[in-house]
């Protein structure tokens, strides 16, 4: 009596629980939610102008595949990995000349920031989704854990004042900050569209939160007119503390992908 | 002859206008009959319903602590600046309350209006650089959350996946002090935008009553537009109104950099970012259900 309590549990179960695997790779773009922003004041002749620069950290291109999971077409599992292709973009603000301008005063930053991340991410998710004809929406959510490479590189005019008078020394330094995996969350809205039986387009909204923090950073090239000046700094590295381990790589993405589910049952 | 033949035309006319007249009323009366035949089998599953909700939400973002006023401290005949950074802040993890009207179309397709409030619960930051200088935030939003849902129904339950996105208004004060020296700020700001999404599960208790649970994500975005001292440890009375006025603006160009004592300060304007993880329990009551 017991096994055919058993074997009809397992039958019912069986019938309902049937899994599919599938496989989405994926390409999108990620705009970064959470910029740093600089001020940098210029004040002429008593008038002031405040520059505004923002360093997107988690701007760019990626290449995504998703390996997921699917119970009774509603539950799924998935584990999403999503690799930057291109996320190099450069800021500048116009520098002041202060050897012509008079009555002049300057704070900040003035000059051109080149930036790069590169950045890994994995994130196993859990998700729900609702099939109407050939749509269907899902909503899916977990940990997304980041790792990324930031190169910054800055040319900019550094003044030395010399017998009462400003000589420029045109500047270049780059800078490389890295880090461990760092643990952050994601959620993704999508919307599917099936072209055939085991084939659907997937149109993919995804929300990453992730402070990245950094374990690393250095100086990698230093440069006055033409002169390299690495040699002439004693420590390379550059002390992390409170204030700046954290570089924010949230953004909003969207992702276009293919997702084709092995042996599909209607 | 002419006046009986265009008499006759006329009778001919009216004869034909009278038939045209009455197809196009059959017509009509035949396309309201369809349309409500349509309408009636498909109103067997359309309900209105009301909802109340508590949720928590959990932030998941920090930023850097905008700088929307310098705090100066009088000591003796000086005046200094007080630095009150922090880096990892957030006023986004508090309570969120909130009551909805919603129409469900059918089992798939349901719109609601939310109206929802929230107000912080972590009020304290302590500066990076001394304990003992702080600032205390204390936030509220009250929003209107237009929302779509799409559903899927299993016998006494319902998921649904749902995404919204609305205006709001804020009311933001900041305490800012160093030991027993401090100053308040009523900020100002036009309106705030929030957008969401996330998942609800619905569970049928009576023919008109059914417990849900919602998770989901919330941003919202806020702006200042103005800031007011409101009070202080010195005395208000001799301040000028550049001490205990700011106006937050777009940009700053060519401004005149001695400031008029008589008018706001002006700074640039700063956005404050509310990202969170919420969850929560609520109640639905829905009408004419059959």
């Amino acid at each position: 009596m017991k096994r055919l309590l058993i074997i009809l549990l397992l039958s019912f179960v069986a019938h309902y629980t049937f899994g599919q695997l599938y496989i989405e790779p994926s390409i999108g773009y990620s705009f970064s939610s959470n910029p740093l922003e600089n001020q940098s004041e210029l004040v002429i002749n008593n008038k002031q102008t405040v520059y505004e620069t923002k360093l997107k950290y988690g701007e760019g291109v990626h290449l995504g595949l998703n390996l997921g999971y699917s119970l009774m077409n509603t539950f799924f599992v998935e584990l999403n990995a999503k690799k930057s292709i291109f996320s190099n973009y450069t800021v500048s603000t116009i520098e002041p000349d202060l050897q012509s301008l008079k009555n002049c005063f300057a704070y900040g930053y003035f000059g051109k920031i080149n930036n790069e991340s590169s950045i890994i991410q994995i994130a196993p998710l859990v998700g729900f989704q609702i099939q109407k004809n050939k749509f269907s929406t899902y909503v899916k959510l977990g940990p997304n854990f980041l790792k990324s490479t930031i190169i910054k590189n800055l040319e900019y005019t550094d003044w030395e004042l010399k017998n009462w008078k400003y000589n420029p020394l045109y500047t270049v330094k780059e800078y490389q900050y890295s880090g461990n995996f760092h643990m952050g969350l994601q959620a993704n809205l999508g919307i599917g569209y099936s072209i055939k039986q085991n084939l659907q387009l997937v149109l993919d909204y995804a929300t990453v939160y992730n402070n990245y923090e950094i374990t690393e950073a250095e100086i990698k090239y230093y440069e006055i007119d033409g002169v390299s000046q690495l040699n002439n700094i004693e420590d390379t590295n550059i002390e992390i503390n409170e204030l700046n381990k954290n570089m924010n790589h949230s953004y909003y993405g969207i992702n276009i992908g293919i997702r084709y589910t092995f042996n599909k049952k209607e | 002859m002419f006046p009986k033949i265009f008499g006759q035309r006329e009778i001919i006319f009216n004869h034909k206008a009278k038939t045209n007249h009455f197809i196009n009323k059959m017509n009509k009366l035949l396309l309201l009959s369809s349309f409500l035949a349509i309408i009636s089998q498909t109103i067997s599953s359309q309900e209105l319903y009301v909802k109340a909700a508590s949720f928590h939400n959990f932030s998941t973002n920090t930023q850097p602590m905008p700088e929307y006023f310098t705090f100066q401290a009088y000591l003796g005949s000086m005046e200094y600046d007080i630095g009150l950074s922090v880096n990892d802040f957030s006023i986004a993890t508090g309570l969120n309350l909130q009551g909805s009207v919603g129409y469900s179309f059918n089992d798939f397709l349901s719109l609601e209006l939310k109206f929802s409030t929230f107000s912080n619960s972590k009020k304290e930051f302590p500066s990076f650089y001394a304990e003992n200088r702080k600032t205390e935030w204390d936030y509220h939003n009250y929003c209107l959350l237009p929302t779509i849902l799409f559903g899927q129904t299993f016998k006494k339950s319902t998921v649904s996946v749902f995404v919204y996105s609305g205006f709001g208004i804020d009311k933001l004060n900041i305490i800012a002090s160093y030991n027993s020296i401090y100053s308040e700020y009523e900020l100002t700001s036009n309106y705030n935008f929030s957008w969401g999404y996330g998942l609800e599960y619905n569970l049928s208790l009576l023919k008109n009553l059914s417990l849900f649970a919602n998770i989901g994500i919330n941003n919202t975005n806020y702006k200042p537009t103005k800031a007011k001292l409101i009070s202080s440890s010195y005395s208000m009375e001799y301040m000028e109104t550049n001490q205990k006025e700011i106006e937050y603006v777009d940009e700053i160009i060519n401004l005149n950099s001695y400031s008029d004592r008589h008018s706001p300060e002006i700074r640039l304007r700063e956005k404050l970012g509310l990202n969170s993880v919420y969850s929560g329990i609520g109640i639905k009551y829905s009408f004419f259900k059959k």
